[in-house]
């Protein structure tokens, strides 16, 4: 690994803090994820800066746009991790992203008055998709079932969830306080509300952005960090070939599901912070039209890496928006015609084939520095 | 990660493999970051309808997806009042701006929208919405929230008060009733319902099966079909079995259209009523003769209403959109809206929301193509006249009989918004019928 | 009420949905079959079928011909699809799903902003023929039979044509099938142009019975692809006893549970035969039969 001996003697000659900074950042970075250079984490970091001060230069709704956008970007990283990374392709990583929205409201609107937080909603969300995801994944799983016999299985799970819910209207059918409201939706879901002990904070809208983004950086680094040990190179591994695999010895069944639970507790996770940010939440999100979205969104931006499948959500999602938002009847065959271009002009996703590029154009340089 | 082992050395660039992860890569994540800023940079500040410029008005109605259907003619109605008023001088002098995105059929966008147009483009009145899901989405936390008016106009299972909200559409309370009578007095007390399985079909049959029992009637049968569902062989199946005098229709969407033919080609032969089909998916229309003979409704309008002022209305109508499909009830109660906020404003004297809603809340009356219609104060409903039909054989409609002024009593017994309800105090409830 | 009329009626309901779930499934089967490709607009394509014969049924042309009109635009229709798109995307299973998908798009806002929200219909052949208290539609069984005869054909072509002979070489092992002299490339070119002709013919079938909508085709895809996957890689085979066991089921449930009850057990009995036969019901029936 030249690259990282190369950093490491840049730094050799300054402190040993420097020293174990860059030690410590090399554990974020390696082949399964884009950007190994310290320009890259200095880059890194102007984004982040740039998006943290963004809403003080912007309004009200650009902020609350903006939020919806980073929580979808919680859907597609979950679609990222079991498919980009683990070769598992889920179509209805929707339906974890529903149940823990619902479930969210549920305990959110019941226990909101009681503790007067939002925290055990938070978690609850977070573990009820959690569970249901292993439950199918050992379904699946442990039943051999892979390749697009699981976008079979996970796309019916999601229907079936959509078609439950929009049974639910009339009045007895409330868990506790919460009505479920069928398919007009449940309404009156709590904002994100956090606090331990005496100290609350209900968060308003600048709050919740900081939150959100907040989240997303945390789980951005610490998905960089699983993805470039070991354990991300077993998934790699799982993806490119499950025989060769499991001939080393490892239970590729036990990964898949150790994988798949994990993605439907992020998705539960983006649920969560969708139900509280509309304070709203209904069965259409656990349809058809919904579980491809995060599909396309990754392809775009491509799978296999972490910053494809994020920019690919906010600029398909964005531009669907801005389309929406000029009224244009054309605004679907757009989308449409992206996501032709893209699979048939940019196979691997918009980011790597930039990456490439960039790397084509700046490699001859940089190795010719000592 | 493999090495080259070899540094590159010219500045011709051979085709790269494996480039070496000494690579710059910080030019991809920046001009990343910086396209994903651009795209999200909405845009800031609206012009804000001030007493001079124009009156901004705001319409969410899907032109795109499967609710196209109802949401095209009443984009056209409201760009039909928008050219009359502009051509007459405006309202209080200024010019009418609509401004209407599209949600896309997507309950996401509305939410988004109805955001957009309130905190951004500042509009002086909101209208639209179409599904009930897409008027819950944004009822509470956008629409109350911000303290905007807002006129929405469809049919749907009644039970909203509140105090920024105007529903301009009838209420199954209001079509029910009639059509209710009518059928048993002329077909007989047996009644087999068929609603669609979801909030607006099941409260819509709990009220159609209460009338029935209140006129000493009977269900025989009752089912509830999933919107996504179109076949519809063992429902006739059961129908038949049962032998009902009539059909209680309560199917929406166009999965549920196939039950007409269906039934026509299994000589399923009753006389069915409804209180969504016709006016709002005019499946006379859609579907070939004689498919609905037979069928009954009820309604504040439909585009074959058969007074003057309707059919100079359908003319005008015809005139500026011809290729319009059907101008059906949701077109009519969005013209009503627009009719409405048109009256308030003008009696107000000002675009300013609250005062608006004080001239409404006075109990205005217009003169729409169904009628005139008034608003009721208390329920922020309106007092319609529904207008029973029959479907004949070559699917054009025979007018039996009108009821005037039918009011949403049951909501009246719960809902006095003008009496305990304040702009700055609003009640704001949903009730479901116990 | 009679047992026979009962049976009869139940006999009616599975026939029925074993013919739609067959009409809409073949098409889709044999792309996928013979080409690993997922078709995901393959639901707009009987759109498509169905707004053609529609069309032509408008303009005077008897209702059987109409039908085979939609079924001929819609095959050709899919020849450009498969030229423009599809051909760069053979065996890229998932990439052939999100292109599909981005096609589906297009092709349903296109049709929407071309001829509107709704399409006029067109009236229901034949009539209903009686049995005790009970009425049926012939067009039920209709649908059943034209499935069965589209099997047939199906089987004709593959068996005893020139094309199906290559065709079989080609899903057997491509490279050698190419060596030996066939065009591979105009033999794929064709076999999509098959399916989309069959789904097309699909869309015909169902045009008098349904609404004409631009969005029609989203409420096939789902039981399409179920039937498709559930069957297995053997058409013939897999696509009717596929529709068999999912009709059964449905109509079975939607008679005693509703028709949300028949709508979940097709979706659930669909994951469960999935998870125990994971090549398909076909690999199942094959392997049993080879004993």
């Amino acid at each position: 690994m030249s690259d990282k001996t190369e950093t490491v003697e840049e730094a050799a000659g300054e402190t040993g803090l420097s020293q174990r900074l860059y030690g410590a950042l090399s554990r974020f970075e390696g082949p399964h994820t884009i950007g190994t250079s310290d320009r890259f984490w200095l880059g890194f970091l102007i984004v982040v800066a740039t998006i943290l001060s963004y809403p003080m230069l912007a309004s009200e709704f650009g902020v609350l746009t903006t939020t919806t956008l980073f929580v979808w970007v919680f859907l597609s990283l979950s679609l990222s991790i079991c498919w980009g990374y683990a070769g598992i392709f889920s179509f209805g990583q929707t339906a974890f992203f529903g149940l823990g929205g619902y479930t969210f409201g549920v305990v959110g609107i019941n226990l909101l008055p009681v503790t007067g937080g939002t925290n055990l909603a938070l978690l609850a969300a977070i573990l009820v998709p959690a569970l249901g995801a292993a439950a199918v994944g050992y379904f699946m799983f442990y039943g051999r079932v892979s390749g697009v016999y699981v976008a079979i299985i996970t796309l019916a799970v999601t229907l079936i969830l959509e078609l439950l819910f929009s049974r639910t209207a009339g009045a007895e059918y409330a868990i506790g306080s919460a009505q479920l409201g069928g398919y007009n939706g449940m309404t009156g879901i709590p904002d994100l509300t956090l606090g331990a002990g005496p100290v609350v904070i209900e968060l308003d809208t600048m709050g919740t952005f900081y939150f959100v983004v907040g989240l997303l950086i945390v789980m951005y680094l610490a998905l960089r960090y699983v993805l470039n040990s070991n354990y991300g190179y077993l998934m790699v591994a799982t993806r490119e070939s499950e025989d060769r695999t499991e001939t080393l010895g490892y239970d590729v069944r036990l990964l898949k599901l150790q994988v798949f639970t994990v993605a439907g507790g992020v998705a539960g996770l983006g649920g969560a912070l969708y139900a509280s940010t509309g304070n709203f939440i209904s069965p259409p999100i656990m349809g058809l039209a919904f579980a491809a979205l995060p599909v396309i969104w990754i392809t775009v931006g491509g799978r296999k890496t972490l910053i494809g499948a994020i920019l690919g959500t906010l600029a398909v999602r964005g531009l669907s928006n801005r389309l929406a938002s000029a009224g244009s009847e054309l605004a679907v065959i757009f989308v449409g015609l992206l996501l032709l271009a893209s699979v048939l002009l940019l196979p691997e996703g918009a980011v790597p084939t930039i990456n490439q590029y960039l790397q084509q154009r700046f490699a001859p340089d940089k190795g010719e520095q000592p | 990660m493999p090495l080259d082992g070899k540094d590159s050395k010219t500045k011709t660039n051979v085709s790269a493999d494996k480039p070496t992860t000494a690579i710059d890569r910080r030019t991809a994540v920046k001009a990343g970051g910086a396209a994903m800023m651009a795209s999200l940079a909405g845009c800031i500040g609206g012009s804000g309808g001030g007493e001079g410029g124009p009156i901004k008005v705001g319409l969410l109605a899907d032109r795109s997806g499967s609710i196209s259907v109802y949401g095209v003619p009443m984009t056209s109605a409201t760009e039909l009042w928008q050219s009359e008023v502009n051509d007459n001088g405006g309202l209080l002098g200024r010019e009418i701006e609509l401004i209407k995105p599209d949600p896309q059929s997507s309950n996401q966008q509305y939410q988004n929208l109805a955001r957009q147009l309130i905190l951004e483009d500042n509009v002086d009145v909101l209208m639209g919405g179409i599904t009930s899901a897409s008027r819950e989405a944004i009822r509470e936390d956008i629409v109350d929230e911000n303290q905007q008016l807002y006129f929405y106009p469809a049919l749907y299972e009644g039970g909203i008060c509140d105090e920024y909200v105007y529903m301009t559409g009838p209420t199954p309370t209001q079509q029910l009733r009639p059509l209710v009578d009518y059928m048993m007095e002329n077909f007989g007390s047996n009644v087999y319902t068929l609603a669609a399985d979801y909030n607006f079909g099941q409260i819509s049959a709990l009220w159609a099966d209460r009338y029935v029992s209140d006129n000493g009637g009977s269900i025989v049968g009752e089912e509830f079909i999933p919107l996504s569902v179109g076949d519809f062989g063992s429902t006739i199946d059961r129908v038949e079995s049962a032998d009902p005098d009539w059909i209680m229709s309560l199917l929406v969407g166009n999965n549920h259209v196939s039950f007409f033919s269906q039934a026509e080609s299994s000589g399923l032969q009753k006389p069915m009523a409804s209180t969504v089909q016709i006016g709002a998916s005019y499946e006379h229309k859609t579907l070939s003769p004689p498919n609905l003979e037979g069928m009954h409704s009820a309604w504040n309008y439909v585009e074959e209403l058969p007074t003057d002022r309707n059919q100079e209305f359908v003319d005008r109508f015809y005139d500026m959109f011809p290729d319009t499909q059907y101008i059906n009830q949701h077109a009519q109660s969005q013209y009503i809206s627009c009719l409405l906020y048109q009256a308030a404003v003008e009696q107000a004297g000002t675009t300013d929301q609250p005062e608006v809603n004080k001239a409404l809340e006075s109990g205005i009356t217009v003169e729409a193509p169904q009628g005139d219609v008034t608003v009721d104060p208390a329920t922020h409903h309106l007092n319609h006249s529904i207008t029973l039909n029959r479907v004949t054989e070559d699917h054009s409609l025979e007018f039996i009989n009108t009821t005037e002024g039918v009011e949403p009593t049951w909501l009246q017994e719960r809902c006095n918004l003008a009496t305990e309800s304040t702009w700055d105090d609003p009640v704001s409830e949903f009730y479901q019928p116990e | 009420m009679s047992t026979v009329t009962t049976v009869l009626d139940l006999l009616t309901i599975i026939a029925s949905g074993f013919g739609t779930l067959v009409l809409v499934a073949l098409g889709l089967a044999i792309i996928f079959g013979m080409m690993g490709i997922i078709n995901l607009a393959h639901g707009e394509f009987i759109m498509i079928g169905a707004y053609a014969t529609a069309l032509s049924y408008q303009q005077g042309i008897p209702l059987v011909l109409a039908i085979v009109v939609g079924g001929f635009v819609t095959g050709v229709f899919g020849v450009i699809v498969e030229r423009l798109v599809i051909q760069h995307l053979y065996d890229r299973t998932i990439d052939s799903m999100v292109a599909t998908w981005g096609l589906s798009l297009i092709m349903t806002q296109s049709v929407l902003i071309v001829f509107g929200p709704t399409l006029g219909g067109i009236g229901t052949p034949f009539g209903a023929v009686s049995y005790g208290s009970y009425s049926a539609s012939i067009y039920q069984w209709v649908l059943a039979a034209a499935a069965v005869f589209l099997l047939s054909v199906v089987y004709l072509l593959f068996n005893y044509t020139e094309y199906g002979l290559h065709a079989k070489a080609t899903i057997e092992d491509e490279e050698t099938a190419r060596s030996l002299g066939i065009d591979t490339d105009r033999i794929y070119m064709i076999t999509f142009f098959v399916g989309s002709l069959l789904a097309g013919v699909a869309g015909g079938l169902f045009a008098p019975t349904i609404s004409l909508v631009p969005s029609l085709g989203g409420s096939y895809i789902i039981e399409a692809f179920v039937t498709v996957i559930v069957g297995g890689a053997s058409v013939l085979v897999g696509v009717p006893a596929s529709g068999l066991a999912l009709s059964i089921i449905n109509g079975g449930a939607a008679q005693f549970g509703g028709a949300l009850a028949g709508r979940v057990a097709l979706l659930v009995v669909a994951i469960l035969i999935i998870r125990l036969l994971p090549e398909g019901i076909s690999e199942y029936i094959t392997e049993h039969i080879r004993g």
